[in-house]
């Protein structure tokens, strides 16, 4: 082992350089790994954390409206309230749950609005018997300076005031950003009569989904749809751009195999004698052969640590929502770690396999020649 | 003189021709169409030809928090007549009468930096932004100065309070529009035209673009429109072909009253007419999008059609080849 630190303490700035080629690849590796897998449990957790089994949206684009429900956007087509009455007869429909999402102003600060009757607390585990004020998600509450018992005002078409009764704890996802009040509430200051942005299902049977997401499908106004497939879709969407990047990521891999291999090949050369006075003085074939593989596995596992180090810093730079304003907050498994190790160990081994062969060939006699 | 004299009878004759065979070919669901250049190696449809139909049947305004309103053309004059010809109205104009009428009280300006007229409040609220959609079509969250979107018979209209922030930025990009153009000297040149065909994208760079007159009937003289940055696009020579066909309708929609461009070619490439594709337009600026807006673009919508949509100096035009 001493041989291979001295030999990177005689070459520092091929060592360094070498280094770099792989860290960066792995620095690659690890922010997309950790930023991929952040914004699937960020849509896990939005999409889960509407409650439902079945959306029921307005006509038109799902995917954008139900962006729009989980961000607090109007979306400006609704569902008429009468359809409730049809949609709780629906067999295998235990809870229709309507809401009305809108941004307005809460004390002058436009801020994401969410209305909904008391069946959403059977959805939201809020600890409280009745919404009958104001439930303020955690940032809103520290955005605009509230606790429990501060008194609200409301208003975009119409003004309304009432208090808070709850501030809700951190979640991560977009609830923290809403402020929760009664639909009746939310209907007059968005000036909606009778109409909802959407109904959240939970069913009976959950084995029935699919059948009752067909029939409530078939009613007029409005049309079903799974949060599941919601989240295939954005995953999909998403999952397209990391499939992008594991392919540059990849070829940063490449480009780190080939620069340790040329470095490798080199320095068998320059370590000619080197290795012809190994030889000379009894060291096998094979362990020359150990010697530039521990040499280039030594290099990529501190390359390797680096890259994690240096991805780690990436991803902190990144930024913390997706282009639709959902949570994009990274996450770092120790999972991670390990491939990203395993990863540029690989590099290495690969990489010196060729000029660790090219050296065990090496016959002494050839070697000793270069003295 | 006398060869430019038979020249322009010539072009007559032919455009003359292209409409009856439009007319035998099932001219009112699209038809034969034009193709330019034609014979004459012109980028343009003589104006006076084609002509839609000017409003006539009375129309709805939905206005959120205050009730739907019904407004009869006949008694709308409108406040653009540099823009529109005699019997044609804006959105904005609807609502003008409506506040004339005492049904609505409306304040509003003419914004000389944004180059339109922009309503200050409108029942005591102010923020208000519209959403149209014609016959046939869905509500699409446009960003068309409201005194450019023509009205036409059995359009929908709604008004209602718009995000501050994306009317914020709305505005931003209809001044950035103005001061491109007197950049420009008055001519609208669009920084970037981008046309995605079927398997290909083309992009254009600061097409300069003048006015054809296509749609003399609707328009003055000298109203550029999004169609004539497709034709600027032939005369430059990027594009080699281009199939417009007028529809008096489309499928559902009714009236439609425009042209739809059904192929092109250019740089190469080509896009041709199949059962259910053709191509659809917007324009818009680079600050408007990241809005999430349902059933909207982040830049102007696509069912109003390129002739019908007048230009001032927007930072892109996209063309997308749509199928069913």
């Amino acid at each position: 082992m001493w041989i291979v630190f001295a030999n990177a303490k005689k070459r520092k700035a091929r060592l360094v350089m070498t280094v770099a080629g792989i860290a960066i690849g792995v620095a690659t590796l690890f922010a997309l790994l950790a930023s991929s897998a952040g914004i699937q449990r960020g849509l896990e957790r939005e999409i889960g954390g509407l409650g439902a089994h079945i959306l029921l949206l307005p006509v038109g684009c799902p995917y954008t409206l139900t962006l729009a429900l989980m961000q607090g956007t109007d979306t400006l087509t609704y569902i008429p309230q009468n359809r409730l009455t049809d949609v709780r007869a629906v067999s295998n429909v235990r809870l229709a749950a309507p809401v009305v999402v809108g941004r307005v102003r809460v004390n002058d600060e436009m801020t994401p609005l969410y209305g909904a009757t008391d069946e959403i607390l059977h959805l939201k585990r809020w600890g409280i018997p009745r919404l009958d004020g104001a439930v303020v998600g955690s940032d809103a509450a520290s955005r605009l300076g509230l606790s429990v018992g501060s008194r609200i005002t409301l208003s975009f078409y119409a003004q309304r005031e009432m208090d808070v009764i709850r501030v809700l704890p951190q979640t991560g996802g977009r609830d923290d950003t809403f402020v929760f009040v009664p639909l009746e509430i939310a209907q007059s200051v968005l000036a909606l009569a009778d109409e909802v942005s959407a109904v959240l299902v939970q069913t009976e049977n959950v084995d029935r989904v699919t059948q009752t997401r067909q029939t409530l499908g078939r009613l007029a106004h409005l049309q079903a749809v799974p949060p599941s497939e919601v989240f295939d879709m954005l995953v999909g969407l998403f999952g397209s751009m990391a499939s992008t990047l594991m392919l540059i990521t990849g070829v940063a891999i490449v480009v780190g195999v080939l620069t340790t291999m040329n470095t490798m090949t080199m320095a068998v050369y320059e370590r000619r004698t080197e290795i012809g006075l190994l030889r000379a003085v009894g060291a096998t074939r094979g362990d020359v052969f150990r010697l530039f593989v521990a040499e280039s596995l030594w290099v990529s596992l501190v390359a390797g640590v680096l890259g994690v180090g240096v991805g780690y810093a990436v991803t902190q730079l990144l930024p913390r929502t997706t282009g639709f304003g959902l949570s994009a907050a990274p996450h770092f498994s120790p999972s991670y770690i390990g491939i990203c190790l395993l990863v540029a160990a690989g590099v290495g081994s690969v990489a010196a396999v060729y000029p660790a062969w090219m050296a065990a060939r090496m016959e002494p006699i050839q070697a000793l020649r270069a003295l | 003189m006398e060869f430019r004299r038979w020249r322009k009878i010539g072009r007559i004759a032919l455009a003359m021709l292209a409409v009856v065979s439009a007319g035998f070919l099932g001219g009112s669901e699209g038809g034969d169409g034009v193709l330019l250049p034609d014979a004459s190696g012109q980028w343009s449809i003589p104006g006076g030809i084609y002509a839609g139909r000017a409003p006539t049947a009375p129309g709805m305004v939905e206005i959120r928090g205050v009730r739907a309103l019904s407004f009869d053309p006949a008694h709308i004059q409108t406040l653009r007549p540099d823009l529109f010809m005699e019997g044609y109205f804006s959105v904005f104009d609807v609502l003008v009468y409506l506040a004339e009428r005492g049904d609505i009280q409306l304040a509003y300006v003419w914004d000389r930096a944004a180059a339109t007229h922009r309503i200050l409040s409108l029942n005591g609220l102010s923020g208000w932004w519209y959403d149209a959609r014609y016959a046939g079509g869905e509500y699409e969250r446009p960003v068309v100065r409201m005194d450019h979107f023509p009205v036409k018979d059995g359009m929908s209209i709604r008004l209602y309070l718009e995000q501050p922030d994306r009317l914020t930025a709305i505005h931003q990009s209809f001044r950035n529009e103005v001061k491109r153009r007197a950049a420009n000297g008055g001519v609208v040149i669009i920084p970037e035209v981008t046309i995605r065909g079927p398997r290909w994208t083309l992009v254009a760079h600061d097409v300069i673009v003048a006015p054809t007159g296509t749609r003399s009937d609707v328009f003055r003289p000298g109203v550029v429109t999004a169609l004539d940055v497709l034709l600027a696009l032939g005369r430059d020579g990027v594009l080699t072909s281009v199939k417009l066909v007028w529809h008096d309708r489309l499928e559902d929609s009714d009236h439609v009253d425009s042209f739809m461009v059904h192929a092109l070619r250019g740089g190469g490439h080509e896009a041709l007419a199949t059962d259910g594709c053709m191509f659809a337009h917007q324009t818009g600026s680079d600050v408007l999008e990241g809005f999430i807006v349902p059933h909207g673009h982040g830049s102007s919508h696509i069912h109003l059609s390129a002739d019908l949509e007048p230009l001032v100096s927007p930072e892109h035009v996209r063309w997308t080849w749509l199928c069913r």
